[in-house]
């Protein structure tokens, strides 16, 4: 018996060691399934979500349907009105045209115009022309009429002995991305 | 210690090595085949021996002539071959002496009567051993006497060189007459009474002890005798045994002792208690009851160690707690691998799903972002009114008051200058009108134009009115009207 004692004690703590293997490796499948589950309820509320986030992506659509088609018809006036080589052109042809003579033409970009309680980028363009009164209330509304976004910041009508000029300040917006 | 672990765990621990001494012949060789050797003087005598219910059986017996160690080595062999035995008991029916002694000591148990004879026979003995023998003891069941058999060693060594010439673990090295005689005093004391002759006869040897309650006579012995040696010295014996006495005969030689005790002495009591047992010697040697017998064995055997049956415990949880692990980790793995794999799928199913919320969502973000644009696009429309307009009705305002004055016969104001600036961050135009001609004049203009403002929505902030050249300087800061809609 004696001769045994340590040979059963060894026998009894690997039997020990494979129980505490085994229980280990319980818990480890335990661990396994409650992952699985937790995933399966990740995976279900994810799911949820995403039919939540595609009806609203829907009702957004036809929310904004308006928005697009108003953004679609303005999309031109915006890119028109981006360049400075071309307003400038055609501000000197509508005056041209209106017997005006155009002078003092310059712009000024301003990152942070202020304007409905918020701040957005626009360039100013000053222009002035001379000529008759009539003509240039013409030659304004032909600038208004072909530059619908210019916002008419400024305008001075002066008087010396010969002749009428007017000074204008557009703005042109150049960006109306929210912030 | 590694392969007690072994054996322990393969249970073979449990199974006795067919040589441990300390363990009953009939354990050992409960399901192992065993040959018994009985060595005369003029040959040995070789059977097969089988265990049923802890008892010996005894097969056909074959003779076989001394011949030499080689001829003698060669018929055990193949007599064990056939049997398929790999193992012998040896009873030696030579060699021995018997006295009676009155010094010996009992020992505590039969394994301390084995150890002690084997390694430290005077402190059975109670004096030293003889000289080139070994010893076993018969004692007296209830007094402090006994016999002592001396074995010589010669004959000893002989039998073990034999067996090991033969190929046979030697299980067991007895002699017979010794096992006997300890045998019938452990199961027939009860037929003692109050003194009876043993008389022990095998074939070539006779044995004689006169036994009483309260203590041992004489042993006499003949041994290594002829068939007619031993007729004689039956004669002889028989001859001295008294009268009307009690005799425990043991008889296997097959001359009829009874008849012929019966002729000498008729009213003599005769016990044959084994009677019906053929081979009594080999019974005797054969038995562990109710005591382990004596091994004559001259050395310690490398004996593999045997485990109680108690720490089988050991082993059945051993070999259940290795199925067990082995069952429940593999399920365990599987299961864990299994879970794992749909936790994959599942997150990549979820990380599918998130991606696709976080597309609708950059969509419903883009779709805000528009409508925010559009909206910005709107306001700033709505509150950049043309200038054209407000400046023709001005103008039209300006006309009318001059055409007024003129339709009063009043003097007539000129205008000189006008601007108009929008105030940034503020729904407010500024107004600067500077106007030529006299105070009424130009109040005219400047309260038509005012009116004007009225009736487009405009309100009054702040008004200054300065003194110019020839003039009047109006500044007019005016809230602008809100945009419809809003």
């Amino acid at each position: 018996m004696k001769r045994y004692t340590t040979a059963a004690a060894v026998l009894l703590v690997a039997s020990a060691l494979m129980s505490l293997g085994m229980l280990k490796s319980i818990r480890s499948a335990h661990r396994a399934s409650a992952s699985l589950a937790d995933a399966r309820a990740a995976m279900e509320t994810a799911r949820r979500d995403l039919v939540a986030s595609q009806r609203e992506a829907e009702a957004a659509k036809k929310q904004s349907e308006s928005a697009a088609r108003f953004l679609e018809t303005w999309s031109l006036d915006l890119s028109a009105e981006a360049s400075i080589e071309e307003i400038f052109g055609r501000l000197d042809t509508i005056a041209v045209n209106d017997l005006l003579s155009p002078s003092g033409k310059n712009f000024v970009v301003s990152p942070n115009y202020f304007f409905n309680g918020r701040h957005m980028p626009v360039q100013s363009v000053n222009i002035t022309v001379a000529g008759d009164y009539y003509r240039t209330l013409n030659w304004l509304g032909a600038v208004e009429f072909a530059f619908p976004l210019a916002r008419v910041e400024q305008i001075s009508y002066t008087t010396n002995a010969n002749s009428l000029s007017l000074a204008v300040q557009f703005v042109f917006p150049r960006k109306f991305e929210a912030e | 210690m590694i392969q007690q672990i072994i054996d322990l765990a393969l249970g073979r621990a449990f199974t006795p090595d067919p040589l441990d001494a300390a363990v009953p012949l009939a354990r050992r060789f409960r399901q192992r085949p065993l040959v018994a050797a009985t060595f005369y003087k003029d040959g040995i005598e070789a059977l097969a021996v089988s265990f049923a219910d802890g008892s010996p059986v005894f097969g056909a017996a074959e003779f076989s002539p001394a011949g030499g160690e080689d001829a003698d080595a060669g018929f055990l062999r193949s007599f064990a071959e056939r049997h398929k035995a790999a193992d012998c008991v040896v009873n030696l029916a030579i060699g021995y002496t018997a006295v009676l002694s009155g010094r010996t000591r009992r020992p505590e148990s039969d394994e301390e009567a084995i150890l002690l004879m084997r390694d430290n026979p005077e402190r059975l003995l109670g004096e030293p051993s003889a000289q080139g023998c070994r010893h076993s003891i018969a004692y007296h069941p209830t007094h402090n006497f006994a016999v002592v058999f001396a074995h010589r060693e010669s004959e000893i060594t002989a039998a073990v060189a034999l067996a090991a010439k033969a190929e046979l673990g030697l299980a067991r090295l007895q002699c017979g007459v010794s096992s006997l005689l300890i045998y019938a005093l452990d199961h027939f004391w009860p037929e003692v009474g109050t003194e009876t002759e043993f008389l022990f006869v095998d074939r070539a040897s006779l044995f004689h002890l006169s036994v009483a309650e309260g203590g041992f006579g004489r042993p006499l012995f003949d041994i290594g005798l002829k068939e007619a040696a031993l007729k004689q010295a039956l004669g002889e014996r028989v001859g001295k045994l008294k009268p009307r006495g009690r005799v425990m005969l043991i008889d296997s030689s097959g001359f009829e002792v009874r008849q012929m005790i019966g002729e000498r002495c008729p009213e003599a009591v005769i016990v044959e208690p084994m009677k019906d047992q053929p081979r009594p010697f080999l019974l005797a040697c054969a038995s562990d009851r109710p005591r382990l017998g004596y091994d004559l064995f001259p050395a310690e055997r490398e004996v593999r160690p045997f485990a109680p049956a108690r720490l089988r415990i050991v082993t059945f949880a051993f070999w259940g707690a290795l199925a067990a692990s082995i069952a429940v980790i593999g399920y365990s793995t599987f299961k864990g691998a299994r879970a794992g794999q749909l936790t994959g799928n599942l997150k990549d199913q979820a990380q599918l799903y998130a991606s696709g919320k976080a597309h609708q969502e950059s969509l419903i973000e883009d779709l805000e972002s528009r409508q925010k644009t559009a909206a910005a696009i709107r306001d700033w429309l709505a509150i950049s009114p043309p200038t054209q307009s407000l400046l023709i009705a001005l103008s039209k305002e300006i006309e009318a008051a001059a055409a007024q004055g003129l339709s009063e016969n009043k003097p007539v104001a000129q205008v000189d200058s006008l601007s108009l600036t929008l105030q940034e961050g503020q729904p407010q135009m500024r107004m600067v009108l500077v106007i030529l001609g006299d105070a009424s004049s130009a109040n005219r203009i400047f309260q038509r134009i005012s009116a004007l403002f009225g009736r487009l929505g405009y309100s009054t902030v702040d008004l200054k009115q300065t003194l110019v050249p020839q003039g009047f300087r109006y500044e007019h800061l005016l809230n602008m009207p809100k945009p419809a809609g809003a």
